[in-house]
């Protein structure tokens, strides 16, 4: 588990924020560091506090060499790294983030040159998500977006890890800087997505009422939390494919199973003891029910997608005034904690 | 200097798309030699039971004295009558016939802890120990009487539900114009601690409700409302003059002295007048069998525990081992309440299993205390805590309430109680 001292962590953020809103104002500072590494054959994007953008290649010219990078950097200004290997439909993303045995975040600044080694990304997209079904191993909804960043440890003084209460360039808190964010999980992401949002949200020509996955996530509605993409979760959802039709009565639509709309947990389960199983009995079971199986107008969060329901806990902390909220934000230095539950409700 | 740590992205593999199978037949973790010994059936040893079932075939035996439980959480709506008494009982029989508890009904006299033997009530001459290889005391809490005399059969109590609600909402419907009703909360650590502000806010809405023009005084030895915590966030608002309740007077710091058979009330301030209605909840501290059988040579109120596995951690006994104290008699920091006994019960399981099995217990369990609580008869509140252990002892990770009282919380409040009862009793 990170060990995570509360008021230091909080007074860091506030600290990061004032930094970061005195800094858009007033003249650039012109001092740089090198943040240097290698990684094969990649682009290196820094996206900053002030909105600046700094990117550029790996070099894999130099023979024998594991491809150096060398990325210039604003001493004192916060920014997460991106590394993209391949092009277009190729393209492979990695969030990059730094870990001390303090903190880990994706937003570091740094007052002197760094060198944070090798990095050994997954070189090329999820093939788990070119099965039929898909069978992810690293790319849970396929977007071409690694789920979680890579950690690297750094410790070193000059270095700083940033841990944002409200990460300005990381909505939804999920590591995965906005400009990267795909919410349809079409795989292209929503500021160059002209589908998002139309009756045709994957944009594979199938209406979404016919096709099978309508958000080609490469998980077929059955197991998805929301089918029709109309906003309202299937367990919320009468009619999870929008075509009029009662879920109870409607022969078309194999949903039975899909929403635990009326499921109950099993009585008996034969697992090992957990942390998942233990962190959701004590956490989740008393409002969403045993196991997630909830019978009230509670969400049921069973066999919830593991990437959705980690993605839904650290959106809820953007609603304090919600329950939800107030516990979401409450685990979100438990990252352990919190993929210990997803991994068991997930396979529910 | 420089290390990777590559997320276990492929230690996960594809595991969280292979659905689990749904298993009906008995769990069957080699443990159906072992017998625990649950005291106590309401939501922390029910819980207890239900789940060491769920996750093992160990024996399970609860020892309740009733023949059903009446939930606290909600009792203050059956005071104005808007839920029965009946929708907040719940019976053992799911326990029973789904789960494979044996509940006997009967009390526990004494606990033999060197030889691992408990004795029941009903068995005065001691002629049937019952063994245990574990031993969870949850017997809620007992009260502590006023060094002057009060017969709760006269003025109740009504912290434990049942009997003694009804008796309170007689109280309350036969208020006139023009009456006097006092409510006292308890000083020291007591169960649900914004339970009297809800309770006060209830009945002042049920007599407003009716018509009736009642004086209401809330007695607070605490002095809770005056300082800067969740309950007075919910509740300081409510009570006095330009507030939602203006006939409910705020005495903080402040205590009854003693109540005379004709119900007047002298305050340590020296103030005195009559009340028409009492609500006298008492100050409250562990059981005698828990108090009696871990702590006999002090006046500990509450039982010391492990964390990680609710042990008792009693110096003062030679032999505590094997026995665990959850919920409302355990002496953590955690509030005393349904929702979180409900966790520490589960955490309980767990370590005993794990013990049974020969693994250490986990090492990071966490609970948290959310409840609804109701400010009137359409608009509740949420108040909730996030526990976590921290190597020692169990820290506060965060506490907070809702910035509002509105009717979602109010309808999302039986939702949340029914899972939390389900999660416990069904």
């Amino acid at each position: 588990m990170l060990s995570v001292n509360k008021p230091k962590l909080l007074a860091l953020s506030i600290s990061a924020l004032l930094a970061a809103c005195s800094s858009s104002g007033t003249e650039q500072s012109d001092t740089t560091y090198n943040l240097r590494g290698t990684v094969p054959g990649t682009t290196i994007e820094a996206f900053c506090d002030d909105g600046r953008y700094f990117s550029t290649q790996s070099d894999h010219s130099v023979e024998d060499s594991q491809h150096p990078f060398n990325l210039e950097l604003p001493i004192g200004l916060s920014c997460r790294l991106v590394m993209t290997t391949g092009e277009g439909a190729d393209a492979w993303v990695t969030p990059i983030g730094f870990f001390n045995v303090n903190t880990s975040s994706i937003a570091f600044e740094s007052d002197d040159d760094i060198d944070i080694g090798h990095v050994a990304l997954y070189l090329e997209k999820d093939p788990g998500c070119d099965l039929v079904p898909a069978a992810p191993t690293y790319d849970f909804n396929c977007d071409g977006v690694q789920d979680l960043p890579i950690y690297i440890e750094i410790d070193d003084d000059d270095f700083e890890i940033i841990t944002y209460v409200a990460d300005p360039l990381d909505d939804d808190r999920d590591n995965i800087v906005d400009a990267y964010e795909d919410d349809d999980d079409d795989g292209i992401p929503n500021s160059k997505d002209d589908n998002y949002g139309t009756d045709d949200n994957d944009g594979d020509g199938i209406e979404n009422a016919y096709d099978v996955d309508d958000d080609n996530d490469g998980l077929n509605d059955d197991i998805d939390e929301d089918d029709d993409n109309d906003g309202l979760p299937d367990d919320e959802d009468a009619d999870d494919d929008n075509d009029g039709i009662d879920d109870l009565y409607d022969e078309d639509y194999e949903d039975e199973e899909d929403d635990h709309e009326n499921d109950s947990a099993p009585i008996f389960t034969n697992d090992e003891p957990s942390a998942g199983r233990l962190l959701v009995a004590t956490q989740c079971a008393q409002c969403h029910g045993t196991d997630g199986f909830s019978l009230t107008d509670i969400d049921a969060i069973a066999g919830e997608n593991r990437s959705e329901l980690l993605e839904e806990t650290i959106e809820y902390v953007h609603e304090p005034d919600n329950l939800m909220g107030f516990h979401g934000s409450a685990y979100l230095s438990l990252n352990e904690e919190l993929e210990s539950i997803a991994d068991y409700l997930s396979t529910r | 200097m420089i290390n990777e740590r590559r997320n276990f992205l492929k230690a996960l593999s594809a595991a969280p798309l292979l659905s689990g199978i749904s298993l009906t037949t008995q769990a069957s973790t080699g443990l159906n030699q072992k017998k625990v010994v649950v005291v106590g059936g309401g939501f922390a040893g029910a819980t207890a039971a239900r789940y060491l079932r769920r996750w093992s075939d160990c024996e399970v035996l609860l020892i309740e004295p009733n023949a059903s439980y009446h939930s606290c959480i909600l009792s203050n709506l059956v005071l104005t009558g808007d839920r029965s008494l009946d929708a907040i009982t719940f019976n053992y029989t799911n326990l029973e016939t789904k789960f494979g508890v044996k509940v006997i009904e009967d009390s526990v006299s004494r606990v033999d802890s060197a030889n691992q033997i408990i004795y029941l009530s009903s068995d005065t001459e001691e002629l049937n120990p019952i063994n245990y290889d574990k031993l969870i005391l949850a017997p809620g809490v007992a009260f502590k009487y006023p060094n002057w005399s009060i017969d709760f059969d006269t003025i109740p109590h009504a912290w434990k539900a049942g009997p003694q609600i009804e008796m309170l909402k007689q109280e309350i419907d036969n208020l006139a114009d023009d009456d006097t009703m006092v409510i006292r909360v308890p000083s020291g650590a007591y169960r649900c601690p914004p339970g009297p502000y809800e309770r006060t806010c209830a009945i002042a809405d049920y007599l407003d409700r009716k018509g009736r023009a009642v004086s209401i005084k809330l007695i607070d030895p605490n002095d809770t409302l005056s300082g800067a915590n969740v309950i007075a966030n919910v509740f300081s608002g409510q009570f006095g003059d330009g507030n939602r309740y203006p006939n409910v007077e705020y005495i903080a710091a402040d205590d009854i002295a003693e109540i005379s058979m004709d119900k007047d009330i002298t305050l340590n301030n020296g103030d005195s007048f009559n009340a028409q209605a009492i609500n006298y909840i008492p100050d409250q501290q562990a059981p005698d069998i828990v108090r009696f059988t871990l702590h006999p040579d002090s006046n500990q109120a509450w039982a010391s525990v492990n964390p990680l596995t609710y042990a008792s951690t009693s110096g003062e006994v030679v032999n505590a081992a094997n026995i665990h104290v959850i919920g409302d008699s355990q002496a953590t920091l955690q509030p005393k309440a349904g929702h979180i006994a409900n966790a520490e019960a589960k955490i309980c399981a767990d370590a005993i299993i794990r013990d049974f099995l020969g693994m250490a217990p986990y090492a990071n369990p966490m609970t948290n205390s959310a409840c609804f609580t109701p400010v009137n008869h359409e608009e509740a509140s949420w108040i909730s805590a996030v526990y976590r252990f921290d190597g020692n002892q169990v820290v506060t990770e965060k506490v907070g309430n809702s910035p509002e009282a509105n009717m979602e919380n109010y309808q999302m409040m039986f939702d949340w109680a029914n899972n939390l009862f389900n999660d416990s009793f069904g």
